[in-house]
């Protein structure tokens, strides 16, 4: 926890530290309270904006102590915050007696007109941000569309403060936001033209395409000849660009990888096709070549040596990152007792059904394992249980387990929260649930 | 649970950039 919390210490300090500057050179003003609240919240509001490339580059000094799925979301949420603290700006100047017209007036400065500019952009920008699903928009044109607005919106804001703001003739502030706006662009630069470029000069080859079972392919990629493949935890995933030709898209989508590290070589993602981009997974061929960024996630057992038994329960292809553990376990003959209950719609459904069966049966074997297979919609002959994972199956299959064990769930974001609150029903700590979302 | 954290961390970050934005709006007015 010493990595994260020095992290959060170091991300307060740079958020603050336009209120140090200005409180150490430029503290003594004319102006009544609220105006000089609205001057602090656009301060804060700029840092934070900065800062938000930081969170976004997957830098992984940075992310590593928490997981992407924890920085992204904060990401996202403080995004939110600068965006409300630069809607509260102008109308703190303006009740701080600024005056109203700075809110509604056209005849006004030529950077008061860039500031509602930048403003209207940050909404667009946040808005599109937080309900992009439920707007319809593809996950590669809302990137295009981030990549354009959060940039010029850093700049717009840039250039406003440094024009319209009286604390901009104080030499500290002024080092101090040239350092913020040349830090960010260059890492947004390194992030998403230079690292790509760089990749794509290590590119990995495809080196088996596999059916699993309909609509569901594992690809195993090969590392670059002469090069190592990159080390992993079992249950991270990997940001994949792949080079297929055949008018086959080029884009960037993270999976999870579903290989156990400890298999030497050659590392696999299993896809299940479910729109957007991976319709065409299946048209992926041995001999393609992938760009990868990886690896990236905390979603792993490792991360909790104290924890001897285990509940891991998916929700269709949410067994990929379970699987990558399941596999470690075997290769490494970890010492676990694992419960996996395994929700599909049908039996056709289930993913590695033959080597789960196979890990389950082999007793002498570790970790000792145990397969429930639960059906929400079974044939008839179907003799396992079947419906839905709710809080009478939990507490059946579970049993005394619910008072010990280690919680890791991987399903659609509906399934988890329910399979959240069902454990916290049942008593089961939040300490000891661990969940990973299908989407970051 | 680390979404706890993230809720926690979140809070932290609000509380902290809102006391100190006050707190030097007062004494820049005072």
């Amino acid at each position: 926890m010493n990595g994260a919390r020095s992290r959060i210490i170091l991300y307060l300090a740079v958020i603050l530290s336009p209120l140090l500057v200005v409180a150490a050179f430029h503290l003594k003003t004319d102006d009544v309270f609220y105006y000089n609240l609205g001057r602090g919240f656009a301060l804060l509001a700029f840092a934070i904006l900065v800062v938000q490339v930081v969170l976004a580059a997957r830098l992984h000094w940075v992310e590593a102590p928490f997981g992407l799925n924890l920085t992204f979301p904060f990401h996202r949420r403080m995004g939110t915050v600068a965006a409300l603290l630069l809607i509260l700006h102008p109308l703190l100047m303006a009740l701080g007696g600024g005056g109203w017209h700075l809110l509604y007036g056209l005849n006004v400065k030529w950077y008061i007109i860039i500031a509602k500019v930048a403003l209207l952009l940050l909404l667009i920008h946040v808005g599109l941000s937080l309900w992009r699903a439920r707007l319809g928009i593809r996950y590669e044109n809302w990137r295009l569309a981030h990549d354009i607005i959060g940039p010029l919106v850093v700049v717009l804001v840039f250039v406003h403060s440094w024009n319209a703001s009286k604390d901009f003739t104080v030499r500290p502030l002024q080092v101090l936001w040239l350092v913020f706006l040349g830090g960010a662009l260059l890492l947004f630069g390194y992030h998403r033209l230079l690292r790509p470029l760089l990749l794509r000069r290590h590119l990995y080859r495809v080196e088996e395409v596999h059916e699993e079972c309909p609509r569901v392919w594992t690809i195993k990629f090969a590392p670059p000849p002469g090069e190592k493949r990159f080390d992993f935890l079992p249950g991270q995933f990997q940001f994949v660009t792949l080079f297929r030709g055949r008018g086959l898209p080029v884009e960037e989508h993270h999976f999870t990888i579903s290989s156990s590290p400890s298999e030497p070589g050659y590392h696999a993602s299993t896809i299940k096709e479910s729109g957007d981009f991976t319709t065409a997974i299946g048209q992926t061929r041995a001999g393609d070549t992938a760009a990868i960024h990886a690896p990236f996630g905390r979603f792993s057992y490792v991360f909790y040596p104290q924890s001897r038994d285990l509940v891991f329960i998916a929700g269709g292809i949410g067994i990929t990152p379970l699987m990558s553990n399941l596999r470690h376990m075997r290769d490494t003959q970890a010492e676990r007792r694992v419960l996996l209950l395994y929700s599909n719609k049908t039996e056709s459904s289930i993913v590695f059904r033959e080597e789960l069966s196979r890990m389950e049966e082999d007793g002498e074997s570790r970790p000792e394992l145990q397969v429930v297979h639960v059906l929400s919609r079974p044939e008839e002959a179907w003799p396992g249980e079947k419906g839905h994972l709710d809080r009478e199956k939990l507490a059946r299959l579970c049993g005394e387990r619910l008072g010990t064990a280690s919680f890791f769930l991987c399903c659609p974001p509906p399934f988890i929260h329910s399979l959240v609150a069902n454990l916290r029903d049942l008593a089961v700590p939040d300490s000891r649930i661990h969940f990973e979302y299908f989407s970051l | 649970m680390e979404f706890r954290m993230l809720n926690r961390v979140t809070a932290l970050a609000i509380v902290i950039c809102l006391a100190a934005a006050v707190a030097l709006a007062y004494l820049r007015s005072v």
